[in-house]
């Protein structure tokens, strides 16, 4: 299968400054530091990880909402950082975001026909009279009745909101879709409504997802292949299976034993691992390896000086830890819990 | 604390829909409302039948001055006679037009020049941003009423220079509010969803942004014209802007102050057209943000 | 000996110009010190509501206790004064609330703020209460705590500020933690500290805790009773096991169906349960859940199912859970084989 989204070295900086005249004060968010990765054509990536993490930030640097500070993307044979005007206006025909928000992502003072309208109204595609009817179509695809057209978002669901959203983002056609974080703002048995909508619709029109989530069931259930991002970092990637089932990088297993799951007896067996201390801030980033600071299996020096390269750990599955799985975690966590105990945060 | 009321419930349309039932809720808006149509409507139709019923605002009749003059409310007279023999309440009904006239064009000029500075400072930012308020904070320094005498004196008296002297002042207030109401709407997620289907800036702005942050702009213009008509009062009760013998309830108020005990009803009706009319202006606009409050909030 | 909670057949509207929201509509349940109920349910369900009653922090227009009762220690909450209520509140009966940022106030030292309901309660004074505070934040797990006890809120990220809320919940030895969402705006791993630490607190101080939350896993770690909650009703209430392995209620079914697998290799379809929550003001006839129920008779959309004991403990507000043989058919005893 071809690489449909290649992503190489993809840096990207913020400035929180201290107003126009004093921008020299200004610190840097460092959201995203160097990271790469491909999207096969009509697989689904996830990228995931926790708040901080880079995984927004990166799924806005592909379709340009946000521009990227340094690195490559390419989107089939078009470099995206290079696209302006016309071409970038094309490009977003072929990429398209469907939003968290269910209760921003749609303006308050259009109706559904309006809204799901505009991406065609944008690229000068059909008369009203054809793109009227694509919307009812597309309603209808989404499990909604056409007549909800003339409908304005604020007498909706969530739910609801959600798949108007999903809708516009299909008017175009496009060929691959960035799902952020798309049913966090849902009820659970919502969720899975609109979860099996993506799939399907991605089986009949044959789309290729980026999908972002912290939710790590969810990513589970949908994604082929996974990404787990921490602090601007990828850390570890590879099949969904690989990663769920034999996680290699200490973060991974931390995250996947941390999260609880809803079955009594298995989360009362089970051996959490607990991360003391809160995330690190992005603006001033740890030395070395990101992680070292809560690492469970931190090795000094090695760790806080030199930053791990993503090597194979299997077949497709990288890891970014230069222990990987040297250490078993639970014995270790232990022992450092009474090290780290008292120290600075 | 959210009460679990949000999404069940609302059965209007619209949002406009929902804000203008809201409105006929609060019945001081109602009434706020009621009489500025009246007024209105009065005003206008003037010339129609006021010198015809009340007598000439303007010219004084000399043969009958005498006896004419400051004669206390009757049925020919519902608000008296002034000290030329001139009917008050036909003076009241064509200063009324004065000061909806200002009122109107004065906060349009302020609202467009608002309009304009706080949606180039809240949507480039930047420099735009920083040299455009701190322009509007220069003209906050100064006393309003100080500044708009110096502009009169400079542009000369009239009519159209209180237009211009109260927009040219009132603009700041305009552009910090709608400024701080762009700010807010850019950050939600409908102004990004039209950019990452390829919107241009010019639909960015006028259909999403404009539409959804006009509403503070709405209920401060409505009170703004209540502070244009003081405003215009004030300046023609100086005797500047609208000159006597042209009449205004400013200016009214000024030739009134001799006869203060002598002949109180020749400063107690332009005095109470004030107090309706800008109160009228402030209790609406008041309505008006309760109205739209619930929508503002995104 | 009573127990150290009981709502008894709680009933709460909220009168609004739009029509009468049924927030809660019939929740019983108890509380026993030491130990943990868990109340799951999505938005609009009134779990919120149900603690805020408990609490007596409904505001009373437009919300109103229209019928049933709610007993601390035996005694009737809502038959309480004013200054009792205010007595019970942070003293005995300690609350958590969902978001870290907002539910500390940004002006005052996380001292002075966790030293509040000791100068409140057990009349300490400024500096006693802020020896205390920092006392109480390092059995939260904050380090250098004489040292924080000086900052402001901005200074501390949102899982030490849930610590803190902890900590500030906790001065005052309280008999019962209520915990309204406490860990669904953190990350992961900050949660699981934060459910240790709640766990470690329990175990040590033997107070019982309300976690109200939508997420399964969570009550699944922390509840040893489970109550699921529907539109404002009790839909299921029993032992965490019970309700996981066991559930008789086609709703609790539905939401555990729905959930992604954690453990199975070949992904199918997810089985959501169809259609939307319903309009709290036009609860549908009948059971409040039949117009998404795949078993729904025409009894239940005429007659309401009242939260029926049907094994010890264990009890549904559903016509047919009685029936052994409707039971069998569940989804979930199909899949576990119980």
């Amino acid at each position: 299968m071809a690489a449909l989204l290649q992503v190489e070295g993809l840096i990207k900086h913020f400035h929180v400054g201290q107003g126009v005249l004093l921008s020299r004060l200004s610190k840097t968010v460092k959201a995203v530091e160097d990271i790469s990765f491909t999207v096969d054509e009509g697989e689904t990536l996830g990228l995931v990880g926790e708040s901080g993490c880079g995984k927004s930030t990166t799924g806005r640097c592909i379709n340009r909402l946000l521009e990227p500070t340094a690195g490559k993307i390419h989107f089939g044979d078009t470099d995206v950082g290079k696209l302006r005007g016309k071409q970038l206006k094309a490009y977003r025909r072929d990429v398209q975001f469907i939003f968290q928000d269910p209760y921003g992502s749609l303006n308050p003072r259009m109706t559904f026909g309006e809204i799901m309208a505009e991406p065609l109204v944008i690229h000068h595609i059909g008369t009203k009279k054809e793109r009227e009817i694509q919307s009812r179509e597309m309603l209808n695809r989404v499990g909604l009745s056409p007549e909800h057209i003339n409908r304005y978002p604020h007498e909706f669901s969530g739910g609801q909101r959600q798949r108007v959203g999903i809708a516009r983002a299909l008017m175009l056609r496009p060929k691959m879709i960035i799902c952020d974080e798309p049913v966090s703002a849902l009820d659970v048995s919502i969720q899975a409504q609109i979860i099996n909508l993506l799939e399907e619709l991605q089986d009949e029109l044959g789309l290729t997802y980026l999908f972002i989530a912290h939710d790590l069931s969810v990513i589970r259930h949908i994604c082929d292949r996974v990404a787990v991002m921490y602090l601007g970092k990828i850390v570890e990637l590879g099949g969904w299976r690989e990663v769920y089932n034999s996680p290699n990088h200490p973060y991974t297993q931390s995250l996947l034993s941390a999260a609880p799951v809803p079955d009594p007896e298995k989360q009362h067996e089970r051996v959490r691992i607990v991360l003391h201390g809160d995330v690190p801030s992005p603006i001033d980033p740890p030395e070395g390896c990101r992680f070292h600071t809560r690492c469970p299996i931190a090795q000094f020096p090695i760790c806080e000086t030199q930053e791990p390269e993503l090597k194979e750990v299997g077949h497709g599955h990288q890891a970014a830890c230069h222990f990987a799985k040297s250490f078993p975690i639970p014995e270790a966590a232990a022992l450092t819990k009474q090290l780290v105990d008292g120290d600075d945060l | 604390m959210p009460l679990p009321i949000s999404e069940f419930g609302g059965k209007g349309r619209t949002l406009r829909g929902d804000a203008w039932r809201r409105l006929c809720k609060n019945k001081l808006a109602l009434v706020a409302l009621g009489w500025i149509i009246f007024v209105i409507v009065i005003a206008v139709s003037a010339d129609l039948w006021v010198p015809r019923v009340l007598g000439n605002p303007i010219e004084i009749d000399t043969t009958t001055v005498a006896q004419m003059s400051l004669n206390a409310p009757s049925s020919a007279h519902p608000f008296g006679t002034d000290f030329a023999g001139r009917d008050i309440a036909s003076r009241v009904i064509y200063g009324a037009r004065v000061s909806l006239m200002v009122g109107v064009v004065a906060v349009a000029i302020m609202v467009l020049l608002g309009l304009i500075a706080g949606a180039f400072a809240a949507y480039y930012g930047g420099w735009w941003d920083a040299i455009i308020m701190r322009t509007a904070d220069i003209f906050f320094a100064f006393p309003y009423i100080l500044f708009a005498i110096v502009l009169l004196a400079l542009l000369g008296n009239g009519i159209q220079n209180v237009f211009i002297a109260i927009g040219i002042l009132g603009w700041p207030s305009i552009a910090r509010v709608f400024r701080g109401s762009v700010l807010f709407v850019k950050e939600n997620e409908y102004v990004d969803a039209a950019r990452a289907m390829g919107a241009s800036t010019p639909r960015i702005v006028f259909r999403h942004i404009m539409p959804n942050a006009i509403a503070p702009i709405i209920v401060y213009a409505t009170m703004s014209v209540g502070g244009a008509i003081l405003t215009e009062a004030a300046l023609s009760f100086l005797g500047m802007g609208v000159q006597l013998p042209k009449p205004s309830w400013g200016g009214m108020l000024s030739e009134a102050q001799t006869y203060m005990t002598s002949a109180p009803w020749l400063m107690l009706y332009p005095g109470l057209a004030i107090l309706t009319t800008v109160l009228a202006f402030v209790l609406l606009g008041d309505g008006l943000r309760d109205a739209l409050d619930v929508k503002m909030k995104g | 000996m009573a127990p150290l909670l009981e709502v008894d057949d709680l009933h709460v509207h909220f009168f609004t110009r739009d029509g009468v929201v049924k927030a809660v509509d019939g929740v019983s349940f108890t509380l026993e010190p030491g130990r943990t109920l868990g109340m799951v349910g999505e938005s609009g369900s009134g779990k919120s509501v149900t603690a805020l009653s408990i609490m007596r922090l409904i505001p009373e227009p437009p919300g109103k206790v229209v019928s049933g009762d709610i007993r601390f220690k035996g005694r009737s909450v809502l038959q309480m004064s004013e200054k009792e209520q205010r007595d019970m509140r942070g003293n005995r009966i300690a609350m958590i609330f969902q978001d870290p940022m907002t539910s500390l106030n940004p002006v005052y030292r996380i001292g002075k703020q966790i030293g509040e309901p000791l100068r409140l309660h057990k009349n300490m004074t400024g500096k006693e209460s802020v020896a205390a505070a920092a006392e109480l934040l390092g059995r939260v797990g904050i380090p250098r705590p004489k040292e924080r006890v000086r900052d402001y809120p901005h200074e501390f990220s949102g899982g030490m500020r849930q610590r803190a809320m902890i900590a500030m919940a906790l001065a005052c030895g309280p008999d019962i933690l209520i915990a309204d969402e406490p860990t669904t705006a953190l990350d992961v791993t900050i949660q699981a500290q934060i459910l240790e630490l709640m766990q470690e607190i329990q175990a040590r101080t033997e107070s019982a805790i309300m976690m109200i939350t939508h997420d399964l896993g969570v009550v699944a770690d922390m509840a040893d009773n489970v109550l699921v909650m529907y539109a404002g009703k009790a839909v299921e209430y029993g032992p965490a096991d019970e309700v996981f392995y066991r559930p008789l209620h086609p709703y609790a079914w539905g939401l555990l169906e729905s959930l992604p697998r954690h453990d199975v290799d070949d992904k199918g379809k997810l089985c959501p349960i169809k259609g939307q929550p319903p309009s709290l003001i036009n609860l549908p006839s009948g059971c409040s859940f039949s117009p998404r129920c795949a078993y729904a008779q025409d009894i239940c959309r005429s007659q309401a199912p009242p939260l029926a004991e049907i094994d010890p403990g264990h009890s549904s507000a559903c016509h047919f859970s009685a029936d052994k043989q409707f039971i069998a058919q569940s989804p979930r005893c199909a899949m576990e084989g119980r």
